[in-house]
């Protein structure tokens, strides 16, 4: 039966076997192929296709996902703490600390601490005492040290009392006052917090929106020098500056597939000298845009300088700057370390 | 130099064409389905098709000369699409694409055979945007076999009677073969049970039958799986 299933596919076609009433648009996309043909004919008559620029950042190490009791499942982001790398290992629930050779060291998890009970968490930041992360899957922030012991447990409330659901925190940074800056990717705003859990400000208008102050899934967030915020608005396809008190400033890029565009922005990171970095998981790509959004290029072929190379990501996500590097940790393919130029 | 702007005009004939398509075809149905996500209320705004269809800049640089995700290999087609907002973020959890876990065979970049073997996200018509109930017959619309030969549990039996003869209900018993969980009409007793029970698309504890827990122990002759349900 199964044969014949496959036979009967490649007879009638997948579309004609589920869909017969699309069979009428089949002369509508025979002819929209024509024409994408003919744009890329026409586009290719031009000379080489590929012409973005490559941002100069320099691989200094890449430290692949691991299977097995250490192994790392759909790891979503990094923190730099004390010399040492705390890896969210989001599939296993847990957090990998890694040493600067790339081996971990030591697991933290619920054996750790019982309060340490990670649920889906997707962001992870640090200052320089503690590890913040945002447990997802229980509408949570965790503060925890780095030895794994759960300082505190910040539970975040719904917003408005018609919200659907509680918060659900998937990018995070603390910033020099010991405030929390939280996105909600189930109430489309950003949430900032005192050090113990109350809510301070909130952005966006709590529902899918764009213009200045809306999000339609907000997700990475950083801090630059001056404490201006960078919010990734994936499905708008942006990085969004806000002054520190929350006031647009600007946006980096738009929904698209090409140069200084986005198809699904992840998470952003600044650099000391204020050039913003936003990873793309769709695009399998690092853009890189000077402090007033001039684009400077991208990060992400194996090979810098041949316009055919191959990705060396496959889906990027966290993004972390310190101390002149970045580091870029993707859900299949690990954690990529890069020597940006001009920073030591 | 007329050429970038034949590409744009051909760019835009595309875009207004998909849409006049959806008018007809199914498409439209996407509009308040949970894959409306799209922001339409300003100049810049994005629209529900484009969140996944992702407007194209012919004049812009591409950064790949082909795609990041090549076909046919396993990454590719439209599951890195699905993933960029199944992966945690737009949506919560992502078992879905757990490489770790057994997930049912599928050949990328064959239309008909990847994803859209069983989903289409444009179509909300049938829970997670499957192409058929998920209901009890789920796995047959596809794996349906002669009772005698195929499944273990015979689940195609042609006896309408939920009781079997053979004497080889004892879920607890190592041999269970001639068991039969559905009618002729493929229900099962109650109508509880649903391939789902036993099995998953996604998520499965090993390739062989994609079952949700081992059917077989080493260690005991009852089976978990049967166990998880009946003790
Ligand atoms: C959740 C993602 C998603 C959304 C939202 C979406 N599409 Fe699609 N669409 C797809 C995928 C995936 C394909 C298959 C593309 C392929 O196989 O290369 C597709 C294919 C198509 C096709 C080609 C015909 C076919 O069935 O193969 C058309 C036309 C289309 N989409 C129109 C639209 C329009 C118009 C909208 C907005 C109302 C829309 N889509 C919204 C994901 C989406
Ligand atoms: C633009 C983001 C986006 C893309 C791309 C996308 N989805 Fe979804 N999908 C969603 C959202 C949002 C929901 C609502 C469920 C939720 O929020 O958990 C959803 C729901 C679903 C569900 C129902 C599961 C549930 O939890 O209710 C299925 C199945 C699904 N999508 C399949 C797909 C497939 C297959 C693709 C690729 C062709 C795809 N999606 C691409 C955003 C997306
Ligand atoms: C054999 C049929 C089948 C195929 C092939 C299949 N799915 Fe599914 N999918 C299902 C079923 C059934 C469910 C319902 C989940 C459940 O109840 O276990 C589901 C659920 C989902 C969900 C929602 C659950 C979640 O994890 O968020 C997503 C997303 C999804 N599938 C994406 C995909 C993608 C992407 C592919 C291609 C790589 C794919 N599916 C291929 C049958 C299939
Ligand atoms: C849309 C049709 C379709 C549906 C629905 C479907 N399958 Fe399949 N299944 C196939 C096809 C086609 C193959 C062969 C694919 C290949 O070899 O690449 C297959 C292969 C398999 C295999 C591999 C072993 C074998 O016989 O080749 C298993 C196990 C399986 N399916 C189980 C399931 C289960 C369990 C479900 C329900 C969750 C399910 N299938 C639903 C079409 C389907
Ligand atoms: C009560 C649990 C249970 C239910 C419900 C169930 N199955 Fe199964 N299925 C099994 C077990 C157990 C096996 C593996 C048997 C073995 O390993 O010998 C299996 C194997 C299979 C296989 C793989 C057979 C092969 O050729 O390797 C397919 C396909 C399948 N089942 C389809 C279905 C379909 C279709 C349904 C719903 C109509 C269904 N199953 C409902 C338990 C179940
Ligand atoms: C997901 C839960 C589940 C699993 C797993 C499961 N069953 Fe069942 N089983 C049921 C339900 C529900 C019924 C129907 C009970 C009813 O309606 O009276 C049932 C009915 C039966 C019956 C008929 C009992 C009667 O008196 O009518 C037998 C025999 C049986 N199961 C055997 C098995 C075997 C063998 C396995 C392992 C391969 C298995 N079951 C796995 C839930 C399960």
């Amino acid at each position: 039966m199964l044969r014949r299933y496959q036979a009967l596919r490649r007879l009638v076609g997948p579309a004609g076997l589920r869909r017969p009433s699309l069979a009428a648009l089949s002369l509508v996309v025979a002819l929209v192929f024509v024409m994408v043909a003919a744009a890329f004919v026409s586009e290719r008559a031009q000379g080489p296709r590929v012409s973005a620029p490559v941002y100069p950042a320099r691989l200094v190490q890449h430290v692949e996902t691991l299977t097995g009791a250490r192994g790392w499942k759909q790891p979503s982001a990094m923190a730099v703490l004390d010399e040492r790398w705390f890896v969210l290992d989001t599939g296993n629930d847990r957090i990998l600390e890694l040493d600067q050779a790339g081996i971990v060291r030591r697991v933290l998890d619920r054996q750790a601490d019982k309060r340490l009970a990670l649920r889906g968490p997707m962001a992870i930041a640090s200052d320089d005492r503690y590890l913040y992360v945002a447990n997802s899957g229980t509408s949570q922030v965790l503060v925890l040290e780095p030895g794994g012991r759960v300082e505190k447990v910040l539970a975040l409330e719904k917003v408005e009392a018609e919200d659907e659901a509680p918060p659900r925190p998937i990018g995070l940074a603390v910033t020099g006052n010991g405030e929390l800056l939280v996105s909600d990717a189930d109430n489309q705003r950003v949430l900032r917090y005192d050090g113990e859990g109350r809510l301070l400000q909130v952005m966006g208008s709590g529902k899918r929106d764009g213009g200045p102050g809306g999000f339609n899934t907000p997700a990475g967030i950083a801090l630059d020098q001056a404490g201006d915020i960078y919010v990734v608005d994936m499905l708008n396809g942006r990085a969004v500056q806000l002054s520190a008190d929350g006031e647009f400033v600007r946006q980096f890029g738009r929904l698209g597939d090409t140069a200084g565009a986005f198809s699904r922005p992840k998470d952003v990171a600044v650099d000391s000298a204020g050039n913003v970095y936003v990873s793309d998981g769709l695009l399998a790509a690092v853009q890189v845009f000077s402090p007033t959004g001039e684009y400077l290029g991208f990060i992400g072929r194996e090979d810098p300088r041949d316009p055919d190379s191959a990705p060396l990501f496959q889906a990027p996500a966290g993004l972390t700057i310190s101390q002149g590097r970045l580091y870029v940790v993707d859900r299949f393919r690990g954690l990529f370390v890069f020597q940006l130029p001009g920073q030591g | 130099m007329r050429l970038p702007l034949l590409a744009a005009f051909l760019g835009m004939a595309l875009a207004s064409l998909m849409t006049f398509g959806l008018t007809l075809g199914e498409q439209g149905r996407v509009i308040s389905s949970e894959h409306d996500l799209g922001v339409v209320a300003y100049p810049s705004g994005v629209s529900a098709c484009e969140t996944c269809h992702l407007p194209h800049d012919a004049s812009g640089e591409p950064l790949w000369a082909q795609s990041p995700h090549p076909e046919g290999e396993p990454f590719s087609g439209s599951e890195p699409l699905c993933y960029s907002c199944h992966d945690g973020t737009v949506t919560a959890g992502a078992y879905a694409f757990d490489p770790a876990v057994a997930q049912h065979p599928t050949t990328p970049g064959e239309a008909g055979e990847h994803c859209d073997m069983c989903h289409d996200p444009h179509v909300p018509d049938y829970s997670n945007f499957l192409l058929f109930p998920s209901g009890a017959n789920l796995c047959r619309t596809c794996h349906a076999r002669s009772y005698d030969t195929f499944h273990t549990l015979n689940v195609d039996a042609i006896d309408s009677g939920n009781v079997p003869q053979d004497g080889l209900w004892d879920p607890n018993a190592g041999d269970i073969s001639g068991t039969r969980l559905w009618d002729a009409g493929g229900s099962a007793p109650g109508d509880n049970l649903k391939c789902l029970s036993c099995h998953a698309a996604h998520g499965a504890i090993s390739g062989d039958a994609l079952l949700t827990m081992p059917y077989r122990d080493e260690v005991s002759t009852i089976s978990p799986l049967c166990r998880n349900c009946h003790d």
